[in-house]
């Protein structure tokens, strides 16, 4: 029986359907996260959005029918975009790190860390941190999550617990939401 | 773990972080947010939906493109095009050159060198049916 087939994946009017009854809110949502998956794709937020539907209702990616369907567009987003910086990525020219004399002149590139990734990673970390020069506490945050902290380490860190902590995620969220057309967290 | 790796790894929790926040974010907070950082939420779901029409429509395109193709008995090579294919990619360069900035066409579709002969004359004919193309 085929069941288990049909039941597999949204039919393409049924993801139709689903997108043209999204509520104000989840446009909303899906604009914001959109923006936020953007960073230093060369991408508009706008384009990443349309993609990610345009690929939903080809059938390039389909959308399993008990997933909701903002969640799969929010996984797509995030998809497309891993994609579209390790492409970025991949096309600039890499310096090698290595000292002279260690590694020929003619050899290819590191495909790993060079000099000028490094800087441009730290200039962008130090701007994300920047950001937050105000707030030490939303500072020591933002860190303890480029740390890969868990929630209960960040709380930990930064001493905050319930809703003040989620109020301070809240102002890390919107400051680096405002970061975005610059597309630094790349 | 390569300090290349560690760094993208951090940056990749950053982005994480801010996504899963705004997924699990209250749909008033959401909207507020919005309304405070950006503009209007209802003009965003306008455009928004504005977008999704026209992405139907492409996408509809492309599926009846790709029935057609399946029912053709031969192959069509561009020599049997409307117009000569060099003159349709000018075309379609000409008029997605005069709309760089319109946020309707996805990034994929505004690459004219990347799409295929197929896909330039289909790309021509949706921009005729959405008034983009004069006769």
């Amino acid at each position: 029986m085929p069941v288990d087939d049909e039941k597999a994946a949204r039919t393409r009017d049924q993801v139709e359907a689903t997108i043209r009854a999204f509520s104000v809110a989840n446009w909303a949502r899906l604009h914001q996260l959109a923006k936020s998956f953007c960073f230093k794709t060369g991408w508009g937020f706008d384009d990443l959005l349309q993609e990610a539907i345009m690929r939903t209702l080809q059938g390039t990616r389909n959308c399993p029918s008990d997933v909701d369907v903002v969640k799969h567009l929010i996984d797509t987003m995030s998809s497309i975009s891993d994609g579209e910086r390790e492409k970025a990525h991949n096309q600039v020219p890499h310096t090698p790190t290595a000292q002279p004399g260690v590694m020929d002149a003619a050899e290819p590139a590191s495909p790993e860390w060079s000099a000028e990734e490094h800087l441009v990673y730290e200039g962008g970390r130090a701007e994300i941190l920047g950001l937050f020069d105000d707030d030490p506490v939303a500072q020591d945050l933002v860190e303890g999550i480029l740390a890969h902290f868990d929630t209960e380490q960040l709380k930990e860190l930064t001493g905050l617990q319930g809703t003040a902590y989620n109020t301070k995620r809240t102002l890390v969220r919107r400051r680096l939401l405002k970061l975005s057309p610059k597309g630094r967290i790349s | 773990m390569t300090e290349r790796k560690e760094a993208q790894k951090g940056l990749q929790s950053l982005r994480q972080a801010l996504a899963d926040d705004i997924r699990d974010a209250s749909d008033e907070e959401i909207l507020a947010q919005f309304t405070e950082d950006v503009g209007s939420p209802d003009e965003n779901a306008a455009r928004m939906r504005a977008l999704f029409e026209k992405t139907v429509l492409l996408a509809n395109k492309g599926r009846l493109h790709a029935a057609r193709a399946g029912a053709a008995t031969h192959k069509v090579s561009s020599a049997d095009s409307p117009i000569p294919i060099v003159e349709a990619r000018a075309r379609l360069r000409q008029v997605l050159d005069a709309h760089a900035h319109d946020k309707s066409f996805t990034l994929a579709a505004r690459k004219e060198s990347e799409l295929s002969d197929a896909d330039v004359v289909d790309m021509l004919e949706v921009m005729r049916e959405l008034g983009l193309l004069s006769e």
